[in-house]
């Protein structure tokens, strides 16, 4: 083997390097299988997936390993694909790892036998490659790289969807394609003004007006990805059009935790934050948690509602890292991987359910517990832990960015602590809804089954359900494992200047002991619940009459009237004064960026393209004018 | 604390406060009685209902999902009881609590009515349904406000979310009512509460004489049963929880024990006497009400509080 075979060799076999070169792989063969022979690229890219998780594992767990190549070196400008496995960034590369798997296994099912199956996969592993780079790189340009590679697999996933798809990933792809754009602008300041690309070496006191702008343009990159208002319209759109799986995988879970690393890297690590910026976080963590929330609660149709969700949460991690206490940091980064955990799950339960009968408007569904019980169950599941209730993993990092709130102390942290409160409420309100519509009530009849989902061994299906949900429990239960195994090492990597084990009594119970016990809590209600059957076994239970619905001696013709729509659940709610407007107004897309975007750079285009009216003379004396211009600016200069 | 002591705690904390639930709730209809010019029930009426309801047999509607149907009574009676149970023993024993439970508590003492709401969806009963997203949106309107009047007692005994804190802090210096924040967020939490217990004049989602009992309308025999005895268990903890928020803690030795019986009785017979004077709102009505108008106030019960924290005046 000559040389440059050899160093190829090395390059492509170092640990940092070996995920990204089999998922690239793995995608290049599913695509070109796509066409011929679906099944090679599902097994593929599932080989991939498992493969890959196992590798960040071992990143994850393993002595620091870094990579440097160098590509390009002109002068003083250095390009080069550095990586390292931090805790944090290799956290984010084995989450991304692990659901990408988990949505391919139940790809196996969902997507059989669709016309772009196998392109999925290949996109499928395209994204990893990109999250995993991503999360590893330690150099801008190389993130950025990555970033974008992820961007464009998003794009392309999304345009596989149906109806209106191609509009609503060209939306998307111009909302992140403009985050990206503000981060390149951003790389290239701070290459400028600091001299490195080097994400390690980088280390920027924020207080000069460029050091702002630089901090803001990471931040709008950062929030276009994970969705925090402004920057979230996007999700909404493309959930309509997109397949659940899609969805499950990336605004759910990998954009999430992407946009949060991103985030949590640059305003604790990179930069150090001044209060005035602290507190802008803090105001759109908590803008978002309440606007999406809110534009949750009057949706109808699942799988959007959902999204307005996948929102809502991302609030509660921007305002946890706002917070700048150790704890809130903690909380919301502990409720960005929760939130993948739940979201993904709800995402695929409204596969599942849109598999089954075709719709995902609330109004047509009804009676689906009785069909399809596993599905319900992880639904519930997701759906209390996405509120907040004890004793669910949710629970816990909204506990934590609540307390950390407290702990800043300010009014505004209280005000925001009283947004995140209420928001959880808000959620489990519209989670209600989602459970009392869809699975409860009356069955519908307008909807035909297209075959049992849960039956006829689709195992693959209700695996990453299953698997999800039970994370939900245990890392409810058993919080103290993932916050000391995965949340703390993330916390001291990106260098929170005393992490929660060191700071004295309190933190101490946040790693452990006499924080929210969710152990006994847990066995306290099952003891509830355990004693309350006892009064049922002593009550005469057993002597059940099954009975028709009590509706005052009404005689029903129709029992469809039984069936209490899910768009009048909320109706009080958008008929308020004021805040009914807003949300109407919030509905018709007055507040999208994208839309508003759109309208006035369209009239400024019109304006531009006014100026060419194909006079030459006209052509001519612009040029003139601006030949004077320089020359005058030359003759100051000179 | 040790297992088997928390095993203890809750049974002793539940069948306590489910005992002091039946007195409560005879008291309230005493009241109630003497307000209507009746005698009313001897004291021991409430306990002797819920035994006859267990006897019953159980009507299930055909299109009700009989396990969700069943099951959600049980586990809004197990998240009282958890509440009931904290909150007794963060009273009694100020150094147990831990970092937090403050938000605990009011997430357990919300988790009888999200049971409420989805065993009233699992019965597949219209009135039901339409009690179920009534009792929701209450749930939504009162939590709010309910929020910031517990910040403002937070702010006031030291900026703890712990119960063990708000009650030492109370006890060594005055009660967070004895300022004007604290008792506009006294009040504020007390038509709160008026709302978390469902009674008149937010009745909205049982109203009986409009879609019959509303959430409960299918209910029949032990399930009932066990719902008649979680009301009852909260009829006797929200007034608990107000003093210990508000109201300088429970105690349970020499004389504070008159004082706190006092306290618990006045705040009950407010209870009672609200409800039997005021008409039932709309569910419209009590949304507007409690965003628009009590929502403010706690705001401004806030806003007084951290400027009296931040210049060091207590009485604000």
């Amino acid at each position: 083997m000559s040389d440059w075979m050899q160093e190829i060799w090395t390059f492509i076999h170092h640990p940092l390097m070996f995920p990204m070169v089999v998922t690239a792989l793995a995608g290049l063969i599913a695509y070109m299988t796509a066409r011929r022979a679906a099944d090679i690229s599902r097994f593929v890219s599932l080989i991939a997936c498992v493969v890959v998780l196992v590798l960040t594992y071992r990143l994850f767990a393993g002595d620091f390993v870094e990579l440097d190549v160098t590509w390009l070196a002109l002068n003083d400008l250095n390009l080069s694909i550095a990586m390292s496995n931090g805790k944090f960034g290799s956290l984010i590369a084995m989450g991304a790892a692990f659901f990408g798997l988990l949505i391919a296994i139940s790809a196996i099912v969902a997507e059989k036998g669709e016309a772009e199956e196998g392109r999925f996969y290949a996109f499928l592993c395209w994204t990893l490659t990109g999250a995993i780079g991503a999360a590893l790189a330690d150099d801008l340009i190389w993130l950025l790289i990555c970033w974008e590679l992820v961007t464009l697999c998003l794009y392309m996933l999304l345009n596989l969807g149906k109806g209106d798809s191609p509009t609503s990933a060209a939306k998307t792809f111009g909302m992140i394609g403009f985050g990206d754009a503000a981060m390149l602008l951003a790389m290239v300041l701070i290459g400028a003004t600091e001299g490195t690309f080097r994400i390690n070496e980088l280390s920027i006191e924020v207080d000069s007006p460029l050091t702002y702008i630089c901090f803001i343009l990471f931040m709008i990159a950062a929030l276009a990805k994970a969705g925090a208002v402004p920057m979230h319209t996007w999700i909404p759109t493309a959930a309509t059009d997109a397949s659940a799986h899609v969805m499950a995988l990336l605004p759910a879970s990998l954009d999430k935790l992407l946009g949060i690393y991103l985030l949590a890297t640059f305003s604790l690590r990179v930069f150090t934050l001044d209060t005035a910026m602290r507190a802008v976080l803090m105001i759109i963590g908590a803008v978002t948690i309440l606007a999406a929330v809110m534009m949750a609660m009057n949706q109808h149709h699942l799988k959007k509602l959902l999204s307005f969700h996948a929102v809502s949460q991302v609030g509660y991690m921007v305002l946890g890292i706002g917070t700048g206490v150790p704890i809130g940091i903690a909380g919301g980064i502990f409720h960005m991987i929760n939130h993948s955990i739940y979201k993904s799950c709800l995402f695929l339960t409204a596969g599942a359910v849109e598999r089954q009968t075709g719709t995902s408007e609330m109004n047509r569904l009804g009676g689906l517990a009785r069909v399809l019980p596993v599905t319900f169950m992880c639904c519930t599941i997701a759906a209390l832990a996405i509120s907040g209730i004890p004793p669910l993993n949710g629970f816990v990092s909204k506990w934590l960015v609540y307390q950390g709130c407290l702990s800043a102390g300010s009014p505004l942290a209280i005000l925001c602590l009283v947004a995140a409160v209420f928001g959880s409420a808000l959620t489990l309100a519209s989670f209600v809804k989602v459970l009392a519509t869809v699975f409860w009530g009356p069955a519908t009849t307008d909807v035909a089954p297209s075959g049992g989902v849960e039956g006829n061994g689709k195992f693959a299906l209700a695996l990453p359900m299953v698997v999800l949900a039970v994370l939900c429990l245990g890392f409810g239960i058993f919080a103290q494992w993932p916050l000391n195994n995965l949340v703390i090492p993330a916390l001291v990597d990106v260098g929170v200047p005393q992490t929660p084990l060191i700071i004295g009594n309190e933190a101490i119970e946040v790693s452990g002991l006499s924080l929210w016990g969710p152990v006994p809590a847990t066995m306290l209600i099952l003891l509830g619940v355990l004693g309350g059957i006892g009064l049922y076994l002593v009550g005469k239970v057993a002597h059940v009459r099954v009975a028709n619905s009590f509706v005052g001696g009404e005689v029903l013709d129709d029992e469809s009237v039984l069936k209490f729509p899910a768009t009048s659940f909320y109706r009080t709610v958008e008929d308020m004064p004021g805040l009914g407007q807003a949300l109407s107004d919030g509905g018709q897309g007055v507040y999208d960026v994208y839309r508003l975007g759109g309208r006035y750079g369209g009239s400024l285009v019109e304006v531009l393209r006014n100026l060419h009216s194909g006079v030459l003379s006209l052509y001519v004396s612009w040029c003139l004018v601006g030949v004077v211009i320089i020359a005058l600016y030359l003759m100051a200069v000179l | 604390m040790a297992v088997g002591k928390m095993v203890f705690a809750l049974i002793l904390g539940s069948i306590g406060t489910l005992v002091l639930g039946f007195l409560a709730k005879w008291v309230d209809r005493k009241v109630t009685a003497r307000v209507q010019w009746r005698v009313g029930p001897p004291w021991y009426q409430p306990a002797v209902d819920c035994i006859k309801l267990m006897g019953k047999e159980t009507v299930m509607p055909a299109v009700a999902q009989g396990t969700g149907f069943l099951i959600t009574p049980l586990v809004g009676m197990a998240g009282a009881c958890v509440a009931v149970t904290m909150l007794w023993v963060m009273n009694l024993e100020l150094g147990v609590g831990f970092v937090g439970d403050a938000i605990v508590v009011m997430y357990m003492f919300a988790i009888p009515a999200l049971t409420t709401i989805l065993g009233a969806a699992a019965s597949g009963n219209p009135h039901a349904s339409l009690g179920a997203s009534r009792e929701m949106k209450l749930l939504l309107s009162y939590e709010l406000p309910l929020t910031i009047a517990l910040l403002v007692a937070i702010i006031h005994t030291g900026g703890s979310f712990r119960i063990g804190q708000i009650v030492g802090a109370q006890q060594e210096g005055s009660m967070v009512f004895m300022s004007i924040s604290g008792v506009l967020a006294f009040l504020v939490a007390l038509l709160c509460v008026q709302a978390k217990l469902g009674l008149i004049p937010f009745d909205m989602a049982e109203a009986e004489c409009e879609i019959m009992a509303g959430v409960y309308t299918e209910y029949s025999g032990p399930p009932l049963a066990v719902i008649f005895m979680t009301r009852f268990m909260l009829l006797a903890a929200l007034p608990i929880f107000l003093i210990t928020i508000f109201l300088g803690g429970v105690q349970l030795t020499g004389w504070p024990v008159l004082a706190s019986l006092i306290k618990f009785v006045i705040i009950l017979v407010l209870i009672t006497l609200i409800r039997n004077t005021n008409p039932r709102l709309r569910i419209d009505q009590s949304l507007r009400f409690f965003w628009y108008m009590l929502t403010p106030v706690a705001l401004l019960a806030l806003g007084l509080a951290l400027i009296g924290r931040q210049y060091g005046v207590g009485w604000l």
